[in-house]
């Protein structure tokens, strides 16, 4: 008998030793081994009272408007109050009480879906602040609504606020009433006739108080008007321009100021320079898109060298051929430019060839942009005289000018000599076929250039990028 | 000529007639000479005055012209003039509209020159925003792609390396051990081949000795054996042998018995035969007795059917008798009431007859019946009637009642009687009204009083107008308005 019951154990122990290797628990506890209740209400649990922290944490999350209790709170209590807390909170409590991010990340994607973060320093609470007030600017319609709500929300976001983007701006709303009342009026109260006080939204009431604002793009124009198109929604009025040009002067932190498609003329573009001379901030200026003529580019020119700016985009403008010029002029004594984008101006073989010229001074631009300036081969014998002797220019863009053949070849020359040429674009430049061949053999000879050689459109050539790897000093 | 004339005047005188003949034809002649001259030289003046005239005429004629031509030209520019004043200022009205048409098209030709020029900056900048987010990526995925080419290639170039080195480990280890192993084995290939020699040798003389001795081992045993056998067998055979005479009485039995079963075998083989016959008589029998007794039954059934038709049949009848005799006693007690209802109404009939009896006039007594007061013509016509087969159910009806015939006749007199008394009745009672009518006027009249001095009064009125009585009025009034049917068949349809 012994015998047999020692033989089942050392079976059991077998056995035992055979099973998977789980982690032995109390019988009480072993959900396997008690009874098992199954209930069919989902909702059901013995724990029938909460923890009072739970609770209070609860009554916290609740009451989170009239009491906000946040910093007194532990760490991971905090956290729990956080994850529960409600993204449409008014913002004066929790703008500048509340720093965790995954509170931010939840505000913005309940209100503008998944979005790009990267975009705006890879910090929620600065997207939504800066998306916050971009909508109200965006919806602000002068003389209805109040200024005043503008202003209410700037001591709560202008901690985080870095950069504006502006993609409309409302005109006043016409108002008919008034109209038949002063069409039925004399004289005397025609003369007393109030238009509207501010055309736009004023940038001055708000620019001076956001103290870390460092980029601003505007753009003086209505998105999806549809039928109700009218003129008067894209005019960038005097009156604007002032404001805004006094405003951007009150902005004392600003480096990217960025005005497009906004019909700004020379007159307007003189009266915004006039405010950003000495401006000690700017780095970055943009005025793409507008209407700027030669008196503008005067004006620019002179700014140029009156601030530290080291980025200038006037790119499809009205610059001619005396713009360039005096562009070209402020250029010759220039230290601080790096990157000028003329492209889609008419500059003209004037202007091209005033541009080389000053390169041929000028020591601190890397990267030109002529693109689309009616130049032709005069410019291409300049360009060249440019590239053989300027030691800092590394990116140079003459696509879609006719150079032609002849310009083709001096170019070719030019570029022989260089030797610090890191991009160059020729597209559409008609540099027939001649010059291919020749081209590769430059390209084996000199090592660090990028040319773009795409054919003309007839003959529909693949477009070879030839980029030669690492090798900066030759 | 006035001397002319003067001298032959003043020579007549002393001429003879002749000489004045001849004088007068000589101044004739002369006169005619110096008329004809004369007349030559008026024609010559007529002449040169003619052609004086002629040019002066001409002259004039020029100046005439001249002047009218101016005149004319006056006129002539004065037209034109006009003219070129309306013409001008219609040329100026159509300048004008022509230079406002091409400020309108100017206007919208900058416009349209605005409006592009705005969509172009717009798709400009768009198109820039997609250059730039295209070149973020390219530039990203380029990124990515030198990223992962680097890490790739490292870790290929890694993997490559020590594997590579340990390849070439192995190898040396490899060929180090073959060499060790194949030495190895050679050496003790050799040793296994020489041991491999010599115990074959070995083996082979052993076996070979061993093989001898077999031989003889197995020759004795052989020997031995043989005998053994044979000594076994004779014991065997001995043993044997009274088995064997059993064997044989046991055999012959054996087919003693074997006949004997044959012939039982045979009598059962008959017997089974004889059950057969046997049970298959049974079977008949059963079956026949079966089927009697089937019929049997049915007849049974058929019979107790029968009674239940007759029972059902005596049932039916009875109730039907039931209710026959139920109806009869309805019927018979409403006949009797019938009966007794129609005693009732004789009875009625009777004591009615003895009031109307009663009422009865002297006339009525003595001849109930009236004779009819219908003429001959008019008698036969109703006989007539009377003998036709009648068409209609109610006439048809009617015939069962001809015998109420006399009852009718006076019937129809009393009730005739009645309506004329009535009739009188009514007369009378009018007249009585008057009667009064007139009493109470009379009254009127004698007495007097306010109140019928107020109102109308015959003892006051000089005529007597109708006198009226206000009931009659109204009674006119009670009188429904009646409207002839032609008049209101013109006015509906």
């Amino acid at each position: 008998m012994s015998e047999f019951a020692d033989r089942l154990e050392e079976s059991s122990e077998a056995q035992v030793e055979m099973c998977p290797p789980v982690a032995k628990l109390e019988p009480a506890v072993d959900p396997r081994r008690m009874r098992r209740i199954i209930a069919e209400d989902t909702q059901w649990s013995l724990a029938l009272v909460p923890l009072l922290r739970d609770l209070c944490l609860q009554s916290i999350v609740k009451n989170f408007e009239e009491k906000p209790i946040l910093n007194e709170l532990l760490p991971h209590h905090k956290t729990v109050v956080l994850e529960k807390l409600s993204p449409n909170l008014p913002l004066h409590i929790t703008a500048n009480l509340i720093t965790d991010e995954n509170y931010w990340k939840r505000c913005c994607i309940q209100r503008w879906g998944l979005s790009d973060v990267s975009t705006y320093g890879y910090s929620w609470k600065r997207m939504f602040f800066e998306r916050h007030l971009q909508k109200v600017i965006e919806l602000f319609i002068p003389d209805v609504t109040d200024p005043q709500s503008v202003l209410e929300l700037v001591p709560l976001c202008k901690n985080y606020v870095q950069k504006l983007d502006i993609t409309q701006l409302l005109p006043p709303v016409k108002d008919p009433q008034k109209l038949e009342e002063a069409d039925g009026s004399d004289s005397v109260s025609e003369v007393g006739f109030d238009g509207p006080s501010i055309d736009h939204f004023d940038f001055g009431i708000l620019l001076n108080k956001l103290t870390k604002l460092e980029e601003l793009h505007v753009v003086y124009g209505v998105k999806g008007c549809g039928m109700n198109f009218e003129w008067n929604l894209f005019e960038f009025t005097h009156r604007d321009c002032q404001a805004l040009a006094e405003a951007l002067k009150s902005c004392k932190s600003l480096k990217v100021f960025r005005i497009h498609q906004s019909k700004v003329s020379d007159e307007k573009c003189r009266t915004l320079v006039s405010k950003l001379l000495d401006h000690p901030s700017l780095r970055h200026l943009s005025f793409s898109h507008n209407m700027i003529g030669d008196r503008g580019a005067r004006a620019i020119g002179k700014l140029l060298n009156n601030s530290k700016l080291e980025k200038l985009n006037v790119c499809d403008n009205k610059i001619r051929g005396p713009g360039a010029r005096a562009i070209a002029h402020a250029l010759c004594s220039n230290t601080t430019l790096i990157s000028l984008n003329l492209r889609l101006n008419q500059l003209g073989d004037e202007g091209g060839q005033a541009i080389a010229e000053a390169l041929l001074y000028n020591e601190t631009l890397e990267s030109l942009h002529l693109g689309a300036n009616e130049m032709t081969e005069p410019t291409a014998t300049a360009l060249s005289q440019v590239l053989v002797q300027n030691k800092t220019l590394k990116n140079i863009n003459v696509s879609c000018n006719r150079l032609g053949v002849d310009g083709g070849k001096v170019f070719e020359e030019g570029m022989s000599h260089n030797r610090t040429l890191l991009e160059c674009d020729i597209r559409l430049t008609e540099l027939l076929e001649n010059a291919i061949s020749t081209h590769e053999a430059q390209v084996r000879r000199s090592r660090e250039i990028c040319i773009k050689v795409t054919g003309a459109r007839e003959r529909l050539l693949s477009a070879w990028t030839l980029r030669l790897p690492a090798g900066r000093g030759t | 000529m006035p001397k002319g004339k003067k001298g032959p005047g003043g020579k007549l005188a002393g001429m003879t007639e002749e000489e004045r003949l001849l004088f007068m034809q000589q101044r004739a002649l002369a006169e005619g000479d110096a008329a004809k001259q004369k007349e030559d030289m008026l024609t010559q003046f007529l002449k040169d005055k003619l052609q004086k005239e002629e040019r002066n005429s001409r002259v004039n004629l020029h100046k005439l012209t001249q002047q009218w031509r101016m005149v004319l030209r006056k006129a002539r520019t004065d037209e034109l003039r006009r003219d070129v004043d309306v013409l001008s200022q219609t040329f100026e009205r159509v300048l004008d509209r022509k230079d406002s048409v091409i400020k309108c098209l100017v206007g919208d030709l900058e416009e349209a020159e605005q409006q592009s020029l705005q969509a172009l900056r717009s798709n400009l900048q768009c198109m820039d925003q997609l250059l730039e987010v295209h070149r973020a990526r390219l530039d990203s995925l380029e990124q990515q792609w030198n990223t992962e080419l680097e890490g790739l290639s490292e870790e290929f170039n890694s993997e490559r390396e020590l594997i590579m080195s340990q390849h070439q480990e192995d190898c040396a280890y490899l060929e180090d051990v073959s060499f060790a192993v194949e030495q190895y084995y050679n050496e003790v290939d050799n040793e296994a081949k020489q041991d491999f020699q010599n115990t074959r040798d070995d083996i082979k003389n052993r076996n070979i000795e061993e093989k001898h001795a077999l031989r003889i081992q197995l020759e004795g045993a052989v020997e031995e054996l043989w005998r053994q056998f044979q000594q076994t067998l004779q014991a065997y055979n001995e043993a044997t042998a009274d088995r064997q005479i059993a064997f044989e009485t046991l055999r012959a039995r054996d087919q003693s018995s074997a006949q004997e079963i044959d012939t039982q075998m045979k009598k059962l083989q008959k017997m089974q035969d004889l059950v057969l016959a046997l049970r298959e008589k049974l079977n008949s029998s059963q079956r026949e007795s079966e089927l009697a007794a089937q019929e049997l039954r049915a007849a049974r059934e058929e019979v107790t059917l029968q009674v239940q038709q007759l029972k059902d049949q005596l049932s039916r009848i009875r109730v039907g008798e039931r209710s026959q005799l139920a109806n009869l006693t309805t019927h018979s007690s409403a006949a009797a009431k019938k009966l007794q209802g129609v005693i009732q109404k004789g009875e009625k009939l009777l004591r009615m007859s003895e009031m109307c009896r009663k009422l009865e006039t002297e006339q009525e007594r003595v001849l109930p019946f009236y004779t009819s007061s219908l003429s001959a013509e008019e008698q036969s016509l109703d006989r007539a009637n009377t003998m036709e087969a009648p068409c209609e159910e109610l006439a048809q009806a009617m015939l069962d009642y001809t015998g109420l015939e006399r009852f009718w006749q006076r019937y129809n007199k009393a009730l005739l009687e009645r309506v004329c008394l009535e009739r009188e009745q009514e007369a009378l009672r009018q007249e009585n009204k008057q009667l009064r009518l007139l009493l109470r006027q009379y009254l009127d009249g004698i007495t007097v009083s306010d109140g019928i001095l107020h109102t109308r009064n015959p003892l006051l009125m000089v005529s007597r107008p109708a006198l009226t009585s206000p009931t009659n009025t109204e009674a006119h009034r009670k009188w429904p308005t009646v409207i002839e049917a032609a008049h209101v068949v013109q006015y509906t349809l």
